[in-house]
């Protein structure tokens, strides 16, 4: 036997010490070298260090939490470990079985789950993510699933099962009487996907239930109309989370609406008739994200512009009523057009007490256009661009959006293709003007683009018609959120910080209004932002939440030939 | 157990809003900081309680050098006023506590200074500076073979070859 002191540092560390850090080894389990073709589970190998360290990570139940499922003999060794405790089962059998034999797939992982499912009553997480492509596969997952009719859960706080059905695979059902129909007191988390049935269980009679998330789930054989599946909610007095996603049953008229007093995220997508139903029964007085897709076909403007309105009356009755807070927040998203095509219209609002009876003071657009791949339009090499010029009009008429005087503007997809002309033409009376990541870029390269234009108009002397309008001649405050200038910088010539110096020298010569400018969540480095204080005065200027961190542009000489409107501010700053 | 001593009045500065405590490192260092940053220390937040019973000023020794409680300090002062998860007695179970982006720089130092620290935060029963020394030692040979382990970290191999390759849940130890 080694003495204490014989031991080098680590080993002389107090045994709780060594076993806590024992404990962290699996937090990455899910993150798995799938690269590794033995069985050997890498968190293991601390048991074959030394003896010292055997004894204390045998004795170290957190090493034994997350189940191994690659070999049924470490899944033993781990159930047998962490004997009595808590265990941890995430079978990713989707992403995971990259680079696995077809024996793996076929029985050493049914097998293992099988094991591991057998002590579920000492379960506190699952996450089941399979896919259902065959019939052999098929009757995997049921053999499975009938493990989990045999037992109790009685300490799981979270279960999230994904199952990818294919087509080709009638829906698989879930059967009635999951976890021997037993409570399920701790569970706090549940998260259901997939072309499945649901069957009936104790799951959603759990009251300790803080989140709940369905997607495509057939929930009919439970809830035989949307409204059964509402006024069974009020069984789930602590929910703060629901979400569901194309898992309605047919609608009841008749049915009751429901509090939840917990609420605070409502998350609905699905058909019109469903969804504005889910929206009209529930309600919370602590609502704070309201978040609703529903999905059109081949619906014309007006109609669409109908179900907007529908939506957005319904929205105020949820909100103007119950909120006075600051901050609370509507969202609003439609899809719409043929079945290759989602147009995605996002509207939120803030300060309801501030807005009027239909009119939210402030207003988001999101607009996406997702293309199939597979679908050959005759779009040319770039369709989302064609696609977004083409449904951006019918988006924005669809919405009534005169007299908005704040507007925030985010665009994920294809920032560089938003039609900010269109947009600006339309709103005048825009006094703030929020805009967020690649959206802030385009806004700021349409600006200074408006802006030289005016410029090379007035420089030629015999004009014979009057110089071209600028935009957004109200605006008093310019904010722009979450846009790192930094990464901006060595992406784009010229860079949105180049862009907006050229606009800041406008707004010094007169030509804009003098607008407050405040950077929220930004990254600049020190130069940028000195530069930027010397352009603008203290008082009309705030990056109060903005991150500042040095750093070395490679190609700054270019960058700075490239963007000579600006050279002169930026070799200040340099 | 640390030696507790009394000190003079001038020994340690005047009280202000937040009072002031005396720590002596091994290496004989004098540090005085406010209890307020210090509370985060079960260890010193007792010591402190016993002060009070007496109504004297102490000092605290404890057995690591200044270096190490210096570190110890610029984490609680960083900290001040935070609540941190696993520094609640009520907290999650080791193993599940947040990765903080802070900590992970605060901790980036060689592998003798990390154990130092990991040590001292014991000692001074910082759960949460425990917590994330120990998620930064178990970085350092996540993902490796038993082989990189015994080198990152030192240690000997001392298995029988028959333990050493023995299926796993023969091994004993």
């Amino acid at each position: 036997m080694t003495s204490t002191h014989s031991r080098p540092p680590i080993s002389r560390l107090p045994v709780e010490l060594l076993s806590e850090v024992f404990c962290y080894m699996p937090v990455d389990v899910v993150m798995l070298d799938t690269r590794r073709r033995n069985t050997f589970p890498s968190w293991f190998a601390v048991t074959h260090v030394c003896r010292h360290w055997r004894r204390v990570a045998y004795a170290c139940p957190g090493l034994w939490l997350f189940m191994p499922l690659e070999s049924l003999e470490w899944t033993n060794v781990a159930l047998e470990k962490s004997k009595p405790g808590p265990i941890i089962i995430l079978a990713d059998t989707i992403d995971f079985l990259f680079g696995k034999s077809e024996d793996y797939h076929d029985w050493i992982l049914p097998e293992a789950l099988e094991v591991a499912f057998g002590s579920v009553y000492r379960a506190v997480e699952i996450e089941w993510s399979a896919k259902c492509e065959t019939e052999d596969e098929q009757a995997m997952l049921v053999r499975l699933l009938a493990v989990l009719l045999r037992s109790a859960a009685p300490l799981l706080e979270s279960l999230n099962i994904w199952f990818e059905v294919y087509e080709d695979i009638q829906t698989l059902d879930i059967p009635d009487g999951l976890f021997l129909n037993c409570p399920l007191p701790q569970l706090q988390t549940l998260d259901i996907s997939g072309s499945i049935a649901l069957g009936e269980s104790q799951l959603f009679r759990s009251s300790s239930l803080t989140s709940l998330r369905m997607y495509e789930v057939d929930v009919r054989r439970i809830w035989p109309t949307t409204g059964d599946m509402i006024s069974s909610l009020r069984d789930l007095p602590r929910l703060e989370t629901l979400e569901l996603n194309r898992c309605f049953s047919s609608i009841d008229p008749s049915a009751p609406a429901i509090v939840l007093p917990c609420l605070t995220r409502l998350i609905l997508l699905g058909d019109f008739a469903p969804v504005s139903q889910s929206m009209h029964l529930i309600s919370s007085p602590i609502l704070r994200t309201l978040d609703v897709t529903i999905r059109l076909k081949h619906e014309a403007a007006p109609s669409v512009q109908e179900k907007v309105e529908t939506l957005q009356a319904l929205f105020m009755s949820r909100f103007s009523a119950a909120h006075s807070a600051r901050n609370s927040y509507r969202s609003c998203q439609i899809q719409t057009s043929d079945p290759y095509l989602l147009l995605d219209v996002q509207i939120q609002a803030e300060d309801p007490q501030v807005a009027g009876p239909h009119l939210p003071t402030r207003l988001l657009l999101t607009l996406s256009v997702e293309v199939a791949d597979d679908v050959d339009r005759g779009l040319g090499d770039d369709p989302e661009w064609d696609i977004a010029k083409e449904f951006s009009p019918v988006a924005f008429k669809a919405l009534p959006l005169s007299g908005v005087r704040t507007l925030a503007v985010s665009h994920d997809h294809e920032g560089d293709n938003f039609d900010w002309d269109t947009i600006l033409e339309q709103w005048v009376e825009v006094e703030n003007l929020i805009v967020s990541t690649s959206a802030a870029h385009s806004l700021l390269a349409s600006m200074h683009q408006a802006w030289l234009l005016r410029s090379h108009s007035l420089l030629e002397s015999n004009l014979t018609s009057a110089p071209p309008t600028l935009p957004l001649p109200a605006l008093a405050h310019l904010t722009i959120e979450q846009l790192d200038f930094i990464a901006n910088a060595e992406e784009y010539k010229p860079s949105s910080f180049a862009l907006m110096q050229g606009v800041l020298e406008g707004r010094a010569d007169g030509d804009f209004p003098p607008f407050k400018l405040v950077l929220r969540g930004c990254t600049l480095t020190p130069d940028m932002l000195s530069s930027l204080s010397r352009s603008i005065s203290d008082d009309m200027f705030e990056h109060g939440t903005c991150e500042v961190r040095e750093h070395k542009f490679v190609d700054w000489d270019d960058s700075l030939s490239s963007d000579s409107h600006t050279s002169s501010a930026m070799s200040d700053s340099d | 157990m640390p030696t507790i001593v009394s000190v003079d009045d001038s020994t340690v500065p005047g009280e202000g809003s937040s009072r002031l405590l005396l720590l002596v490192s091994s290496d004989n260092k004098h540090i005085v900081v406010e209890e307020d940053i210090m509370s985060r220390s079960r260890f010193i937040s007792k010591q402190v309680e016993g002060f009070e019973a007496t109504s004297q000023r102490h000092a605290i020794l404890l057995p690591f050098s200044s270096f190490v409680l210096n570190k110890v300090i610029e984490y609680c002062s960083h900290y001040r006023g935070y609540y941190l998860l696993e520094d609640d007695p009520d907290a999650a179970p080791p193993g599940r506590s947040p990765v903080r982006e802070w900590d992970q720089e605060f901790l980036d130092v060689d592998r003798n200074m990390l154990l130092r620290i990991i040590k001292a935060a014991h000692y001074l029963e910082i759960k949460s500076l425990v917590g994330s020394c120990a998620r930064a030692i178990a970085d350092m040979i996540r993902g490796k073979t038993t082989e990189e382990m015994r080198e990152i970290l030192g240690v000997e191999n001392d298995f029988t070859p028959e333990e050493e390759h023995s299926p796993s849940s023969k091994c004993t130890g």
